[in-house]
């Protein structure tokens, strides 16, 4: 209710009201984001896109509708385009740093990081394989098949069929 | 969070003043009333419609109800086009219903190869009918563009395919009136025309994914 007042506000050029709104805002998207894609590095710079497209699509929201469908309507699409754009992990850590995830995810530990990110745990096996390789460890396609044995279009397919569950698994919470 | 921090000071001390955007009711409502006086108008201007269509149709309930289920269609896709340029907006049901409708629309011309509505005559007969309804759908859809570039397209492939099917079917529609009547004409000259327009949203959704990188 009070977001929605100061969405109101803010479409009336209020940046007071703004401004406490995105202060809110971030805070809550960053925790959320946390809890259901785990500890990333790229949070932050999902919460930031997030914070531009709010500004973007301002004179979208009708005053007379809830706000937050609206607002997680734009959480949900901008972070799965994020995951998306997640290219190859090697722009974000090296390749020593690459191999050393996959050894621990490999031991096992993949559950202990799955906990924390319990959206993706509810993926099935070979969606959550594909995704947490090439998004999470940020192993390319080519890299992530070798590692699962199977073709590089297979893991192609498995990683587009598990954002597309993911997506609908968030529009089911929404 | 320092650059979060940067990032919402930025956009406060940037910010102006914005007035909501009209419901996606009535943007739809505009864009259908907008593109059928430019198909009615264009089509009338280019050659009179079919002699005695409009008594057809009154008289005719199977040829109403063909053109019924087509303007459902039109309909549901201009709706689905500005519901999905709101985010959280709900529009899975429209889609299922526009393509019920476009269904339907199909089956009845298909039903009409061995059953016509009306018999098949060539009174009225346009021999460009197909490229006028191309030519027509084109101006439709750039409209839509335009009125949802400045919205927030959720699935700009999604939004921008159900313009160009709704501007298709739209002068496709109108067509049954204004050239002959014949099941099979009617299929390849202006449902088969109307309905490809659809990939041309394609085209239009690079548009949207270009503004929003």
């Amino acid at each position: 209710m009070r977001w929605s007042e100061w969405m109101q506000c803010t479409q009336q050029g209020d940046k007071l009201a703004y401004q406490q709104l995105l202060e809110e805002l971030s805070l809550m998207i960053k925790n959320y984001l946390i809890s259901r894609l785990g500890p990333l590095d790229i949070i932050d710079d999902c919460v930031q896109d997030i914070l531009l497209s709010l500004h973007r699509a301002r004179h979208t929201y009708q005053p007379d509708r809830p706000f937050r469908p609206w607002l997680f309507a734009i959480i949900h699409n901008r972070s799965l385009d994020n995951l998306r754009k997640q290219g190859s992990y090697l722009k974000l850590v090296g390749e020593f740093e690459q191999n050393r995830i996959f050894e621990q995810l490999s031991q096992n530990t993949i559950d202990e990081q799955i906990v924390q990110s319990q959206l993706i745990a509810k993926l099935a096996l070979p969606f959550r394989q594909a995704i947490v390789l090439t998004k999470l460890c940020g192993f390319s396609n080519a890299e992530a098949a070798r590692k699962l044995r199977i073709s590089e279009t297979a893991v192609k397919v498995r990683v587009h069929r598990g954002i597309a569950k993911l997506k609908k698994l968030l529009e089911l919470e929404q | 969070m320092k650059k979060i921090e940067d990032t919402i000071q930025s956009l406060t001390s940037d910010l102006k003043p914005v007035r909501p955007a009209l419901s996606p009711q009535r943007l739809a409502a505009l864009w259908l009333l907008v593109c059928t006086v430019f198909v009615v108008a264009i089509t009338q201007y280019i050659a009179p419609i079919r002699v005695g269509a409009w008594q057809q149709l009154v008289s005719t309930p199977r040829f109403a109800l063909e053109t019924v289920t087509a303007i459902l269609a039109v309909i549901c896709f201009a709706l689905i086009v500005f519901r999905s340029s709101f985010p959280g907006m709900h529009y899975r049901r429209l889609v299922g219903c526009g393509l019920v409708m476009l269904a339907l629309w199909v089956t009845q011309y298909l039903v009409g190869l061995w059953r016509p509505a009306i018999s098949p005559l060539p009174l009225g007969e346009r021999h460009w009918c197909w490229l006028e309804i191309i030519v027509y759908s084109l101006p439709l859809m750039v409209l839509a563009l335009l009125m949802t570039r400045h919205l927030y397209p959720m699935t700009p492939l999604l939004t921008a395919c159900s313009y160009c099917l709704a501007g298709g079917i739209l002068p496709a529609v109108y067509m049954q009136l204004a050239c002959m009547y014949e099941a099979s004409h009617i299929l390849i000259f202006h449902i088969l025309p109307g309905l490809s327009m659809t990939l041309l949203g394609f085209l239009f959704a690079r548009c949207y994914t270009k503004s929003f990188a």
